[in-house]
């Protein structure tokens, strides 16, 4: 474009006359509404945009005034004035006055604009019509003219009447409130519009400014419709940092795609002809959405990252998460469809097939760490959609899973009212067994489940559901299942009571029957009709006397109330006695001491060492100097007994104590720094002074009978005493307990302790079992043995 | 009056909430689905006990 001439007066050609825009308005801008009245804006700055393609303009203003008027302002070339013959007019008026006048319909195809965003096709003269009045200034080759109009009729020819160094045209116009049912501009409307403008034209400057309430806006993109990507993606975290650009000409069809995926489901592609937003699609769309899904696939499989994928990746699959914008500039666009928002050239398709098949394949090979992480996400949309088939599936068996043909394993009960009736579900054939027969028939109706087991890994064991044990469990329930289906009037059972293994694998399947009761049957959480049963883990037998506790921690009390049962210690040679009860929490300190102590341990420091470490109250610091002597200057001091040398490696203690022979290095001095040991100096502050200088003496019921001179043998004193004389059985399943055991500790409604689920224990349940499926082994582990579960104590 | 209980959507991690929401604990239905479909096709499994190897380390204890 390097002569401004040709957009010259003799380019215009003029085909109609106004009247009929004012007689039949919405055969023009489609209507009299808000949307037409926006659409006016639109006509105006789409030959400033047209400027801009040409090369001309980089700037557009637009002003909403009080009044509501509207100013368009561009930097562009200004509308030519020269005379045309033909109307004895300037160029200008006849833009202006006759309908589909303008550079754009020449179609010589040499004329100003090879491409236009010809948006409606019915140019501003349209606007001029429809306004009651309307300013025209052209500021051009060093001159500024003007001209007015009223209802499209100019109150006198374009005059010149003043000079500048700057171009542009400006147009300001007043829409005909008879003409309009509203004449209120909305400032987000248009914004939003020119937003959009901006993205698809790169590099154009828009501003909007809104007199009325001061708002202001200013859109330009550098990155163009890469920017329009990267703003859909705003809210989402993208799948990879930079989007995924092409462009190129295929014969007249100018093409440029921007795409960027998100980790969300939404596909979001825009496809856009002349910068119009064929919200219908169109022949651009399809190009585009075939290549995508013909390249992904080719290169998927040829690089084998199909193979273990059952299913075929469609279209959908690879659109989800995706945000992309397509955009083609073409000189002859033929708008269809209902809204003509969709693009009919039938060229277009294989044009942009063609460019995206070559460009697409080739930023795949060069980028093998993105085309990754993109056919994951597809192959994962359509594992995903391939599990809500099947799930369809499931649902619509109806009948089967209504319970009209209850499953073989279910023992049922007598009772037919589902407020009376109690479901127990069981880990495993054994305990179901036991189950079966400890429990009152009249009510209580028994479920054994096995849990699979998977052999994921070596040394790893995963347990599931099998999909028969689903199905089953839906089928007993008798409310079935899915959003339709799902009836909570028909649930059989008002209390669904979960019986496991007080073990870890007991506790993975409860897990899962927690999480899916949770997520596919939540209204039986919401009602309170499930439960968790409480079986013993110890039965203690005494004489004829016989107790049941539930896990190690009731045990332990146990002991320990037994244990100090009428013992009193002396200690300090005799000037400290404490008895009976309150040398309990003395030995808690104790086992607490312990358990810390192990931990460490555990982590590499030798017993021996880890006690010096303590004894001299050795704390972190250690592990910042250079070399490891100011430790050794202090063990020296705290064991005179032991060597320890420095060989000569600075960063290695050499430790020799009688048999001991060990190593001191940075690893072993970074655990002082760590949160456990500090617990354990703590633990330690506690226990410290037991047994320290003087043995303590153990009495019972006032005769002395033991001395000992360490912590240790305290306690195990203290605990042999209470095992004296009583057995103690741990069960390693349900399934060891006889059918009247199971009955009289769990089972019995009169005697049981059952734990009611509240919705707020299974979404914390559920957030467990996300960290459970994944592959973090260690929270997993924490998760399960500390808190799997809070659930509300209830006695039933 | 009652707690509004919020949650992510067990699927798609999506803030969502269980009151007023039919398809509760998911965000949407299609969710909802697919969760049902992976139980019947058997991907939920617990992550087992990873067996541990005895800590075999001789050189932290014992001294050539």
């Amino acid at each position: 474009m390097t002569e401004e001439s040709n957009y010259s007066g003799d380019s215009i050609q003029v085909l109609e006359g106004l009247e009929a825009v004012r007689k039949r308005p919405a055969m023009y801008i489609g209507s009299t509404s808000t949307q037409g009245l926006h659409h006016l804006v639109y006509e105006v700055i789409d030959n400033s945009i047209d400027e801009s393609l040409a090369g001309y303009c980089d700037e557009i203003l637009v002003n909403i005034h009080e009044d509501n008027s509207i100013t368009v302002e561009d930097n562009g070339r200004g509308i030519p004035v020269e005379i045309i013959e033909k109307y004895q007019k300037s160029a200008a008026e006849v833009v202006m006055t006759i309908l589909h006048a303008g550079g754009k319909f020449d179609d010589k195809g040499e004329g100003a604009y090879k491409v236009s965003g010809g948006l409606h096709g019915v140019g501003v003269s349209v606007v001029n019509a429809l306004s009651s009045h309307l300013e025209l200034e052209i500021r051009r080759a060093g001159k500024i003219y003007r001209q007015r109009y009223n209802k499209g009729v100019p109150e006198a020819p374009l005059e010149e009447y003043g000079s500048t160094i700057k171009r542009g045209t400006k147009i300001t116009f007043w829409p005909d409130s008879a003409v309009f049912e509203t004449v209120n501009f909305n400032f987000e409307t248009l914004s939003q519009r020119f937003r959009e403008m901006a993205f698809l034209n790169a590099g154009v400057r828009i501003k909007i400014t809104d007199e009325r309430s001061d708002k202001f806006y200013e859109f330009m993109y550098e990155g163009g419709i890469r920017s329009f990507v990267e703003y859909l993606n705003r809210a989402k975290s993208p799948l990879h940092p930079a989007p995924i650009y092409f462009h190129g000409k295929k014969e007249n069809a100018e093409i440029e795609i921007a795409i960027q995926y998100n980790d969300g489901f939404d596909e979001k592609v825009f496809s856009f002809a002349n910068n119009i937003n064929t919200h219908e699609g169109g022949t651009h769309l399809s190009g585009f959405k075939a290549a995508l899904t013909r390249t992904m696939n080719t290169y998927a499989t040829a690089n084998n990252l199909l193979k273990n994928v059952k299913i075929a990746i469609s279209g959908d699959d690879l659109r989800e998460g995706i945000a992309a914008v397509i955009s083609i500039k073409i000189p002859d666009p033929q708008f269809e469809g209902q809204t003509k928002t969709k693009l009919g050239n039938s060229e277009i398709k294989g044009h942009v097939e063609a460019l995206m098949n070559d460009q697409l394949a080739m930023f795949l090979e060069e980028n093998p760490q993105v085309a990754k992480k993109i056919l994951e996400k597809g192959i994962e949309a359509a594992r995903a959609r391939e599990a809500a088939r099947k799930a369809r599936d499931l649902t619509r068996r109806k009948g089967a899973l209504e319970g009209l043909s209850l499953p073989g394993k279910l023992a049922d009960c007598q009772e037919k009212d589902p407020a009376l009736c109690e479901i127990y579900l069981v880990e495993g054939d054994s305990a179901g067994g036991s189950a079966k027969q400890g429990r009152d028939r009249r009510y209580q109706a028994i479920l054994p489940l096995k849990g699979k087991i998977l052999n994921v890994e070596k040394a790893r064991f995963d347990k599931l559901l099998t999909s028969n044990e689903i199905k089953t469990l839906i089928t007993a329930m008798g409310a079935g299942i899915g959003k339709d289906d799902f009836n909570i009037a028909k649930l059989r059972y008002h209390r669904i009571i979960i019986m496991t293994d007080a073990d870890v694998d007991g506790s993975h399947i409860r897990t899962l029957l927690l999480t899916f009761f949770f997520r596919q049957m939540p209204e039986i959480i919401e009602r309170g009709h499930l439960y968790i049963a409480q079986p013993p883990l110890y039965k203690v037998k005494r004489g004829k006397k016989e107790l049941y506790l539930k896990d190690d921690d009731t045990l332990l009390d146990y002991l320990l109330d037994t244990g100090t049962e009428g013992v009193a210690l002396e200690m300090d040679n005799g000037r400290k006695i404490v008895r009976g009860k309150q040398i309990i929490p003395m030995l808690r300190y104790i086992i607490d001491y312990n358990m810390h102590f192990d931990k460490i341990v555990n982590r590499g420091i030798p017993a021996q060492i880890l006690s010096i470490f303590l004894r001299g109250k050795i704390r972190n610091g250690f592990a910042d100097q250079p070399t490891l002597e100011p430790l050794v200057e202090q063990l020296r001091q705290i064991e005179p007994m032991a060597r320890f040398d420095l060989m000569d490696d600075p960063d290695r203690i050499i430790v020799r104590l009688g048999n001991l022979h060990a190593r001191i290095d940075r690893q072993t001095v970074e655990i002082l720094s760590t949160h456990e040991y500090k617990l354990l100096t703590q633990a330690y502050r506690q226990v410290e002074d037991i047994c320290a200088d003087h043995p303590v003496v153990i009495s019972v019921e006032g005769k002395q009978e033991q001395e000992v001179n360490n912590r240790q043998d305290l306690l195990d004193a203290i605990l042999s005493r209470a095992k004296k004389g009583q057995y103690i059985q741990r069960y390693k399943g349900l399934g060891e307990m006889n059918p009247d055991q199971l009955w009289e500790t769990t089972m019995n409604a009169e005697k049981r302790i059952l734990l009611q689920v509240a919705i707020e224990d299974a979404v914390r349940a559920d957030e467990i079992f996300t960290v459970l499926m994944g592959d973090q082994v260690e929270p997993r582990r924490e998760f399960i043995e500390m808190n799997a579960l809070n659930v509300v104590n209830l006695d039933v | 009056m009652e707690k509004i209980i919020k949650l992510s959507c067990p699927y798609c991690r999506t803030e969502t909430q269980w009151q007023n929401n039919p398809s509760r604990p998911f965000c949407s239905e299609r969710c909802r689905m697919i969760d049902l479909g992976r139980w019947d096709n058997e991907e939920y499994a617990v992550a087992g006990e990873k067996v541990r190897e005895p800590a075999d380390d001789p050189d932290e204890t014992s001294f050539p």
